[in-house]
């Protein structure tokens, strides 16, 4: 089976982005010490998309997707201050000015803005909008506070959004522990309401957290407990064995949420009756009092510089083989039925259904088991050539990227390709339709 | 007569006793190390030259050269902390801007690296490559005699330099399976190495250069790495200042890491 389908030129989605960045240093004329990590950068990027291929979500091009240019300016600032008695203040924030449009748009988000008090020296108290980052997982952290905050997402993305939050972390001589309270904030995912607009997104619930982490024996290790309408409990490991090899593995037990359960089998069962006329049974993820996720995985240096990371990725909240065995007939059903024009509105219907049943299913991350693998290599000068794999290790699909980028002080160029393979009736299969070729520019002054 | 003859011969042997003893504490006198100085003893002065203060910060410059040309180069803040023999140092990235804000902690066999985008700390192996041909394991070495058993080489001893072979101990953290170190007999300060993989490859060739007073103690300002099998790339380490510092004790744990932000060194 050829699981690589060659890229077609004419099919792909076509991102142009021009950056420009400065870096100002020492800001003089603010309250406190000031430190020189503050920095503003503007981004210019533009974007045009091209029709895709049919693929099970869009049957026949059913959703006759055309041409389209988008883009605009990013401005990123960010900067800390150091105050005399150790306490901090740190801000980092993303302006967007959408150019594409009839008119232009302007949005902002506020990445951080929060302060550190440090009433001892091994006391620290943050309040505020903050990034935390947790785990040693590449591609996924299934042990970590806020799980889709992962290093190959942010490592593509905008600077990271924070959560706003209070948190008490103390130093004792051997381990490190921290407690903390994330509230509840809730306001219209709209883009005219002005939290939304200005702030960033909101927090759906409230979360409570412990955390401990120390090592023994040259083995990183952190273990959480947090409640936010379920508990969930969560352990880190990593270590580095001899000068080439870093191990690390996260296990997370999350308590199944009853009305989360209740919507995605209802999701499920309205799709499978409708193409059987047979009720299935329950998903098994959601009869379970809660679900296991766990990555293992390894970070192996060659000695000539090259990285190899290789994880994976068991996933207890996942469908099995044989429920989603169930859900694609109802996929392939509709490329028959789009066939003919005076069933779209047929298509339409069953399509939004399968989509609201993947969103709450968590697509792509529907089944039970994904291999990931990253390599990256440097050639001197400044040039480095990445390429990863995501596969779902149960029907043999995936997502392939490959990178090539140049990077000197203050500019840099990246070319990546991003190809979906497997089968049309396989997960990845689902996303043939979003080939992409990405070509970026970042400079600076 | 006999007697006589008796006599004359034992006085031979015992002036060729004396001659070859003699000669011996010569050769000895000589070499003043073998019996003066052990290898091990002259390790431990090599260390004690590397380690200034038990708490020191420095900038310093690392610039990679392909060909004699300038490829790469990064600005680094360093504070180091030394505790029964063990070194541990944070280092700030300060230049160029692609790498500012990164910060990296090295407590014994140990590393970790933050990085500003990701805002995560994640656990890096020594050989992984700071910049050029130096590797994060490089900049731990404050001292050879914790990871390291050390006896002469007699091949490759000048008049005037050591040869010291230096041999990974199990489990002690050492980067290299083996190095030879070449030490100046007068100051006890090393001029240059060969690092050695496990594998028995020749990985780099390394020059100590530029002595200087700093603190009290010679101390070489400029390193010049080689790489093993294309001398036309090295890196040179060079030191821009040297400060006793110190810091919070906290300040050099993981954990701390992300909170952790460039102390000026006045």
């Amino acid at each position: 089976m050829n699981k690589f389908k060659p890229c077609l030129f004419w099919n792909i989605l076509l991102t142009l982005g021009l950056g420009l960045g400065f870096l100002i240093i020492d800001i003089t004329g603010c309250s406190g010490q000031v430190v020189p990590n503050t920095a503003f950068s503007v981004q210019n990027c533009w974007e045009l998309s091209i029709p895709a291929l049919p693929s099970l979500l869009n049957p026949g091009n059913f959703l006759q997707l055309e041409p389209a240019l988008t883009g605009g300016l990013l401005l990123n600032g960010e900067g800390a201050w150091i105050f005399a008695n150790g306490g901090r203040l740190v801000f980092a924030d993303t302006v967007q000015l959408r150019l594409d449009g009839n008119e232009p748009v302007v949005s902002n988000r506020l990445n951080e803005l929060y302060f550190t008090l440090n009433p001892s020296d091994c006391f620290f108290l943050d309040v505020g909008k903050q990034v935390l980052n947790t785990g040693a997982g590449f591609f996924l952290n299934p042990a970590g506070l806020w799980p889709e905050q992962t290093a190959v997402r942010q490592e593509r993305a905008t600077p990271p959004e924070g959560k706003v939050l209070l948190r008490g972390e103390y130093l004792f001589p051997n381990l490190t522990m921290a407690v903390g309270w994330a509230p509840q904030l809730a306001w219209a995912e709209d883009g005219d309401a002005v939290l939304w607009k200005y702030f960033g997104s909101p927090q759906k619930t409230a979360l409570t957290w412990a955390m401990v982490s120390g090592g023994f024996a040259g083995t990183d290790l952190s273990v959480l407990f947090s409640y936010g309408g379920q508990w969930k409990t969560g352990l880190n490991l990593a270590k580095v064995w001899g000068d080439q090899l870093e191990t690390h593995c996260a296990i997370g037990w999350e308590e199944r949420d009853e009305s989360q359960s209740r919507q995605l089998n209802k999701l499920f069962c309205a799709l499978v009756e409708e193409e059987t006329g047979a009720s299935p049974p329950p998903l098994k993820a959601t009869t379970a009092k809660g679900s296991l996720k766990a990555l293992f995985g390894g970070h192996y240096t060659f000695t000539g510089g090259e990285n190899l990371i290789i994880e994976y990725f068991y996933n207890g909240s996942g469908l099995t083989r044989k429920e989603w065995e169930r859900v694609l007939p109802y996929l392939t059903t509709n490329t028959v039925l789009a066939s003919e024009a005076q069933n779209y509105p047929v298509v339409a219907a069953r399509l939004q259904r399968a989509i609201a049943f993947f969103a709450e299913a968590g697509f792509p991350g529907l089944l039970r088991h994904y291999g990931m693998i990253r390599f990256y290599k440097e050639f001197r000068p400044h040039l480095a050539w990445e390429q990863m794999a995501i596969q779902n290790l149960v029907d043999q699909s995936g997502l392939a990227i490959f990178r090539l980028s140049y990077e000197q002080d203050r500019y840099s160029l990246a070319f990546e390709v991003q190809i979906p393979y497997g089968k049309k009736e396989s997960e990845f299969g689902l996303l043939t339709g979003e080939r992409q070729l990405k070509f970026q520019i970042n400079a600076g002054l | 007569m006999e007697r006589s003859i008796r006599c004359r011969a034992w006085r031979h042997r015992f002036c060729r006793v004396i001659m070859v003893g003699l000669f011996l504490c010569l050769s000895f006198a000589q070499t003043g190390g073998a019996s003066a100085e052990t290898a091990a003893e002259i390790l431990r002065r090599v260390d004690e030259s590397r380690a200034l203060r038990p708490q020191f910060a420095f900038e310093m410059a690392l610039t990679a050269y392909q060909s004699g040309e300038e490829i790469d180069r990064y600005t680094l803040a360093g504070y180091v902390r030394i505790e029964a023999e063990k070194a541990q140092t944070l280092l700030y990235f300060l230049d160029p801007p692609k790498v500012n804000g990164q910060k990296m902690l090295m407590r014994g066999d140990e590393i970790w690296m933050h990085f500003p985008k990701t805002k995560n700390v994640i656990k890096l192996s020594p050989i992984q490559i700071l910049l050029g041909e130096v590797a994060n394991g490089d900049l731990l070495q404050i001292g050879f005699s914790s990871a390291y058993q050390c006896r002469f080489l007699s091949d490759g001893e000048a008049a005037d330099h050591w040869c010291l072979l230096l041999e990974a101990r199990e489990n002690e953290g050492a980067n290299y399976q083996k190095i030879i170190l070449w030490v100046d007999k007068e100051t006890a300060l090393p001029v240059t190495g060969e690092f050695y993989a496990r594998s028995g490859k020749l990985l780099k060739r390394v020059l100590y250069q530029d002595y200087q007073i700093v603190l009290g103690k010679p101390f070489a300002m400029k390193v010049t790495i080689h790489d093993g099998t294309q001398p036309d790339r090295y890196t040179v380490m060079q030191y821009m200042r040297l400060v006793e510092k110190s810091l919070p004790v906290n300040y050099y744990r993981k954990e701390y890491l992300p909170r952790f932000t460039y102390v000026p060194l006045n």
